[in-house]
């Protein structure tokens, strides 16, 4: 079998000092380049603790994540993640257009002008406009998880991995989102993790589901999903298709 | 401005003024022994005139520059012990049990040591000011970066941020606010200990004054320098608010004229 871009071997992940807490019991899947994987499982099943662990900011307590075939143990470069409450992420102090250059610092290699451009860029792209000189708490919560994603698009990340990223926003605000998030990876060709207890989101979204069991959680499916690279939220979620996986994702839970 | 407002604010001032009334008359009508307790016009007559002739104001520039200097050594030493022990545990352990013990010493306990060891001029006082103004700003810089919420260390971590960038860009800015709030409170102390230091010892400086003035019998004078503290502490106060205000713009509120928008 050739080697896949992001692979997670084995994850055990404990907890606790005197009463160990079986966050994981093993999870294992693969993930090629440009892939849009989505990992859903009831609530509280471990996936935040799953995703953190790809993201290398929790070490597993065994099982490793390798991505391009080197283990990860600490955040790599290439790889950001995005969080689900996007008011404690984004940074209070800076505005709009500063937050989303602020992934930009690390990198030596941008000049000011160039890292403003960059940001305005993928601003355009989750469209946000007119919106730079504002501060995060002025905007709604739909338009600050955009400025979220946006800052951490502009890092240019191979891999973006999304930690629940819609769940903080109202259903019709969720729609719009998934369907941005879909025009920029086919844009932009990131390879995608993205968490999600909401089943029909992650079917809409992706071209590969991994359904992961309640606590202590176990991989239970690994689902290829052929709807198409055009989604559209009303007439794919009607699709004999979508609706037999649908089926199949639910059931797998529910045992 | 609603009513309600405009009467307290009204009323605040109103208390202060029917103090000083009551005063003016306990010492007009002999109530109080004038000698003692001079009539509030007189005092203002006397703080006029010292202000005028640059006297107190003399004072106040060699106290103020003693209080500033030890503010600022304190507060600096405070939020760099502070911000440290707020984010690795292992300093924390190594620092926390001395500086607790020592944080309940009044400070103008120490003065006397403290006159042995650094005399009796400028060195000494703003030792004892940046004691005083240490202990508040550590205690607020060191909880605030405690409960800087894990959701922006990890937002600092994915992006791959160095330990001394995530202090300058993620974590002293969060805790500004509660840092500033120290602040504010060690200024009160600085001006405090500045004067009560001058008491005790030296020459020079606003509490050095205030102790002559009894002395000469200098009433009048006396309770001149006790009011002039409570102005100058005023201004000060509200000069550190106003600049609290001007530096966190996003903590006190964005103006108005931005608004507030829902796009799509």
């Amino acid at each position: 079998m050739t080697d896949a871009f992001l692979e997670v071997q084995d994850l055990h992940v404990e907890f606790g000092k005197r009463e160990r807490l079986v966050a994981i019991e093993s999870v294992s899947f693969r993930v090629e380049k440009g892939e849009f994987v989505s990992i859903v499982g009831p609530s509280g099943c471990g996936k935040t603790t799953l995703l953190r662990c790809v993201g290398g900011l929790t070490r597993p307590t065994s099982g490793r994540v390798l991505l391009d075939q080197k283990e990860v143990v600490g955040p790599p470069k290439g790889m950001v993640m995005v969080f689900q409450d996007y008011s404690k992420s984004l940074l209070p102090w800076r505005r709009v257009l500063a937050n989303v250059t602020l992934g930009l610092e690390s990198l030596k290699d941008l000049s000011g002008s160039q890292r403003v451009d960059r940001a305005r860029r993928y601003l355009d792209a989750v469209n946000i406009r007119g919106f730079e000189n504002y501060y995060p708490r002025q905007l709604s919560g739909g338009m600050q998880q955009r400025v979220a994603i946006a800052r951490a698009l502009a890092y240019q990340p191979d891999v973006l991995l999304m930690d629940e990223p819609f769940a903080s926003v109202d259903a019709q605000t969720r729609c719009e989102l998934e369907d941005m998030l879909q025009k920029i990876w086919r844009q932009f060709g990131q390879t995608i993790l993205f968490i999600t207890h909401d089943i029909e989101e992650a079917i809409y979204l992706a071209t590969k589901v991994v359904v992961v069991s309640a606590r202590p959680s176990k991989t239970l499916d690994t689902i290829s999903i052929d709807l198409g690279p055009r989604r559209d939220q009303l007439t794919t979620r009607e699709n004999r298709q979508f609706l037999e996986l649908r089926h199949r994702v639910y059931r797998a839970i529910k045992e | 401005m609603s009513l309600t407002t405009l009467v307290s604010h009204r009323a605040g001032t109103g208390t202060v003024l029917l103090l000083l009334a009551t005063w003016e008359a306990l010492s007009r009508f002999h109530i109080a022994p004038s000698q003692f307790f001079p009539p509030v016009t007189t005092i203002m007559a006397a703080l006029w005139s010292l202000t005028v002739s640059l006297e107190l104001v003399q004072e106040y520039v060699v106290t103020l520059w003693r209080a500033g200097a030890g503010f600022l050594l304190g507060a600096a030493a405070a939020i760099f012990l502070g911000a440290l022990m707020g984010h690795y545990r292992s300093i924390f352990n190594l620092f926390e049990p001395l500086l607790e013990a020592l944080r309940p010493i009044p400070t103008v306990a120490l003065i006397p040591a403290a006159i042995l060891l650094l005399g009796i001029e400028s060195r000494m006082k703003i030792f004892i000011v940046a004691w005083a103004c240490f202990f508040p700003v550590w205690v607020n810089t060191m909880e605030s970066i405690r409960s800087v919420d894990s959701e922006l260390l990890d937002t600092a971590r994915t992006f791959k941020f160095t330990d001394p960038a995530i202090f300058v860009k993620f974590l002293l800015p969060c805790a500004a606010p509660g840092i500033f709030t120290g602040m504010r409170i060690s200024l009160a102390f600085a001006l405090m200990l500045s004067v009560v230091s001058e008491m005790v010892a030296g020459d020079t400086g606003v509490g050095h004054f205030l102790i002559t003035a009894e002395d000469a019998f200098q009433i009048p004078q006396m309770y001149a320098t006790v009011f002039s503290l409570a102005g100058v502490g005023y201004v000060l106060n509200w000069l550190f608010v106003t600049i609290e205000r001007r530096a966190m713009p996003w903590h006190y509120g964005v103006p108005r004229s931005q608004g507030f928008h829902e796009v799509l």
